[in-house]
């Protein structure tokens, strides 16, 4: 009987892993086997109209990323990694593709800090979800203690444990928030960006940046945004030519 | 014979001669004289200092300053200063003196000449605004203060940064708060940073004036006809109230009545017109700059061998806009490896206008042929002069030497640590994995903030419960009172129950019982001991009112009759429970 039920689940696993795969993997593989016959431009259009379907997954993009730089588009292949990697975070293919592309970019280009790379280790979802998960923890005991008084002492250290995990994780939270709402960043998609001292054609022009150059959106006005390459120099461009990630 | 004495007299001489010849060296180089005016425009009835520098000389006498329609110069004084940075001595002189225009207008001091240093000197032209006081105030509106804004010169050029001021004058006999910038829009600028406030006197026709001057930098990003303002502030004011009436402990007015009120005033419009950089005698080179800058460049070491590093360090000080500052070019046909340049900028006023900015590239010598660095240039278009500007960096010569036997030394970029470098990208990934929404991260979800607040609510039932479970603990009185209503609640329902199943004694007996505790929870007594007998040796004696004592009689009656006569009809038994409820109500609402 026993034997009987495990067959029976291993089939139905089986058969649902196959229906999942084949369904969801079609348009995928199609646009992978685009790519594998280094018809790049049209891999991107593939991967491109599943994106449009409003979903995503790191794969995704990060094939999509290999597409655009197979067709010389730097800056594109920058952003879809960025965008892979704020998926997966700890994906190591992401990782090395992400940095090979960057090495072929030239000029300026912003390049997060310390802080900044540690706070990307895990995404904004996970980071929302430790910091909720410390949080509930911490109210709970607490209010475990009002229930069972006689708990109170036992209860006291890992209820301040909790609660600094939530105030830590909340200020990386917030970080991240502030970051992604406050200094969004941005890559170069075109082949060359002229960053102006305002957002006017007349304006002086301060530098100049390459496709793929990253860069921080610091304000916007009409269809200029002001962007900062290297902490230093801050200048006006074209929002056309960025992609925000 | 006495020749050690005079050996050491000739070698004293030599070193004295030497150390005056090389101070002199250090101190005397070129002299330079300069004037400036602390203020360009000034108001009339405000004095203007006239300041008359000497570097690397000093005059015999303090200049003559021609004389001047209408412009009475005093003599303030000299001040002098000495410096010694790096070996570099360094010496001026200042003379200042006080101007105090009798009249409105544009006043032209002329180049003032005088001997320093074994030169003669000039000073450059100067102009000195005086504007008329009433029409200064022309953009205040109110009684008490009023703003006006100074700008340099009317006609700006594009990318060129102007320090404007806005100058706030407020009655010297009100008392005010710190004036708060409202509006101040600036079309066609970039308004850069701020330089803290000062407050100083000014005399205005026969009226004090404390003015608040604050500085700002201003970048033209346009051409064409440019606008400034209206500069709109409000200032917090106390002014002597105009409707104080007579105060029986105040008959004299001694004590200051003040009323508070913030005053809005705004200082006017000023148009300028935005210029683009002329065209004519633009250097082949010119990056950009605009504004008044000096340049130094040294490069060290200068005795190298083939592929050693050398820095070379170029520092642009002066004024203007730092941003546009490049470093120049070396001529393409040097003999150098290059590295990109570092740059740092380190601004000399809050405004950041002054200041300098210092670039630092490797050069490495590729041949022993490079027996210099080549000479450079740097320009700059200088706005008040509406020229450009080169100044030239003479070539430094080089001892370059064959690289020694082995590996070249190689210059190790700055980059963050990383693997071997790979030479293609990761293939893709074959299978899509996971799927997700494309959508808002977490934070950004309704659902999942609210869901936020339910720990906190769980946390504040149970504090709410624990205060009132404490509550009930420490009240006995309470806690008897909420039991009693309890058990009345349920011996109501009994006696419904009983009457329908005509349970005569139950009935009576749970009817006695409810009496008892009630009455018992009321009179702080236990409920056995409380009989009929209580309404006459309690109640009354302390003024319960009789209808109630006599319901509560009544149900007491009813149950010693039915001791005798128990059996009864549940029908009968019924009609009794709305006397019972009664009862018990009148008993809760007893205040004995």
């Amino acid at each position: 009987m026993i034997r009987l039920l495990a067959g029976c689940l291993t089939m139905l696993f089986c058969a649902c892993r196959a229906i999942g795969t084949e369904g969801a993997n079609t348009p995928f593989d199609a646009a992978n086997r685009l790519y594998e016959e280094g018809n790049y431009n049209s891999a991107v259009k593939a991967y491109q109209e599943m994106l449009a379907s409003g979903k995503a997954s790191p794969a995704l993009y990060f094939n999509l990323g290999n597409a655009w730089f197979k067709s010389g588009h730097l800056g594109q292949a920058i952003a879809a990694y960025r965008k892979a990697g704020q998926l997966a975070p700890r994906d190591r293919d992401i990782t090395a593709n992400l940095r090979f592309v960057r090495q072929q970019v030239q000029g300026p280009a912003w390049r997060p800090g310390a802080f900044a790379r540690g706070a990307g280790w895990f995404t904004l979802n996970e980071w929302a979800a430790w910091a909720s998960g410390c949080w509930w923890l911490c109210l709970l005991l607490l209010a475990a203690r009002e229930l069972k008084p006689s708990l109170a002492g036992r209860l006291k250290a890992p209820a301040g444990c909790a609660a600094a995990a939530a105030l830590g994780l909340g200020v990386v939270l917030g970080w991240s928030v502030y970051q992604a709402r406050a200094c969004p960043a941005a890559v170069v998609v075109a082949k060359e960006a002229v960053a102006r001292h305002g957002p006017l054609e007349e304006s002086h022009e301060t530098f100049r940046l390459h496709d793929g150059a990253e860069v921080l959106i610091l304000d916007r006005k009409d269809d200029w945004a002001q962007i900062s390459a290297d902490n230093r120099q801050t200048g006006w461009v074209k929002r056309d030519l960025l992609e925000p990630i | 014979m006495d020749r050690t004495p005079r050996k050491w007299d000739f070698i004293w001489r030599v070193l004295a001669v030497g150390l005056i010849l090389g101070f002199g060296g250090a101190t005397a180089r070129s002299a330079t004289f300069t004037a400036s005016l602390d203020r360009g425009t000034i108001a009339l009835g405000e004095t203007a200092t006239l300041s008359l520098i000497f570097s690397g000389g000093q005059p015999s006498q303090a200049p003559d300053i021609p004389t001047l329609r209408n412009l009475p110069v005093a003599y303030l004084g000299p001040s002098s200063q000495f410096s010694v940075i790096n070996g570099q001595v360094s010496s001026s002189v200042t003379y200042n003196y006080l101007l105090t225009p009798r009249q409105a207008g544009d006043y032209q001091i002329p180049s003032i000449s005088a001997e320093a240093g074994g030169q003669r000197l000039a000073t450059q032209p100067l102009t000195l605004r005086v504007e008329n006081p009433g029409t200064e105030a022309g953009g205040g509106g109110a009684e008490f203060a009023f703003a006006r804004l100074i700008l340099p010169r009317k006609e700006l050029y594009l990318g060129e940064t102007i320090t404007a001021q806005l100058q706030v004058f407020i009655d010297g006999r009100v008392q005010h708060g710190q004036p708060h910038l409202t509006g101040f829009p600036a079309e066609g600028f970039n308004v850069g940073n701020l330089r803290e406030a000062q407050v100083r006197g000014a005399q205005i026709g026969a009226v004090s004036y404390r003015m608040i001057s604050v500085d700002v930098a201003l970048q033209v990003i346009k051409t064409g006809r440019l606008t400034i303002g209206p500069v709109t502030l409000s200032v917090p004011v106390e002014v002597p109230s105009a409707n104080r009436r007579r105060d029986l402990f105040d008959p004299f007015g001694m004590f200051n009545r003040a009323e508070r009120r913030t005053v809005s005033i705004a200082a006017p419009a000023e148009a300028v017109q935005g210029l683009a950089l002329p065209l004519e005698g633009r250097p082949a080179h010119f990056s950009g700059a605009i504004g008044k800058f000096e340049m130094t460049a040294s490069a060290q070491p200068t005795n190298v061998a083939v592929g050693d590093p050398i820095t070379l360090k170029v520092q642009i000080t002066g004024s203007g806009s730092f941003d546009t500052v490049e470093l120049p070019a070396l001529p393409p046909d040097a003999k150098f490896k290059t590295y990109p340049a570092t740059t740092k900028v380190v601004p000399d006023d809050p405004l950041a206008r002054q200041g300098s900015k210092t670039f630092e590239r490797v050069i490495v010598p590729e041949s022993t042929e490079a027996s210099e660095v080549p000479a450079f240039s740097f320009s700059f278009f200088d706005p008040e002069t509406k020229m450009y500007r080169t100044v030239l960096q003479p070539a430094v010569p080089l001892i370059v030497t064959p690289a020694p036997s082995g590996a070249v030394p190689v210059i190790a970029a700055r980059q963050e640590s990383q693997p071997a470098s790979a030479r293609d990208i990761i293939h893709i990934k074959p299978r899509l994995g996971t799927l997700s929404r494309i959508g808002s991260p977490l934070v950004f979800q309704p659902w999942f903030l609210t869901l936020q607040s339910a720990p906190m609510l769980a946390l504040l039932l149970t504090v709410f419960w624990r205060k009132r479970t404490d509550v009930l603990a420490k009240n006995p009185g309470l806690r008897r009172k909420k039991m009693v209503s309890a058990l009345t609640r349920e011996g109501l329902r009994d006696l419904r129950r009983f009457a329908e199943e005509n349970q005569s004694d139950l009935f009576f007996s749970t009817t006695l019982r409810l009496v008892r505790e009630n009455l018992g929870e009321r009179l702080d007594l236990p409920a056995a001991a409380i009989t009929e007998a209580i309404l006459e040796e309690r109640l009354r004696p302390r003024g319960a009112p009789e209808p109630a004592v006599a319901a509560i009689q009544e149900v007491f009656q009813a149950c010693n009759l039915a001791q005798y006569s128990p059996v009864r009809a549940g029908q009968e038994l019924a009609t009794l429970i709305p006397q019972v409820e009664a009862a018990l109500r009148r008993i809760q609402e007893l205040d004995v």
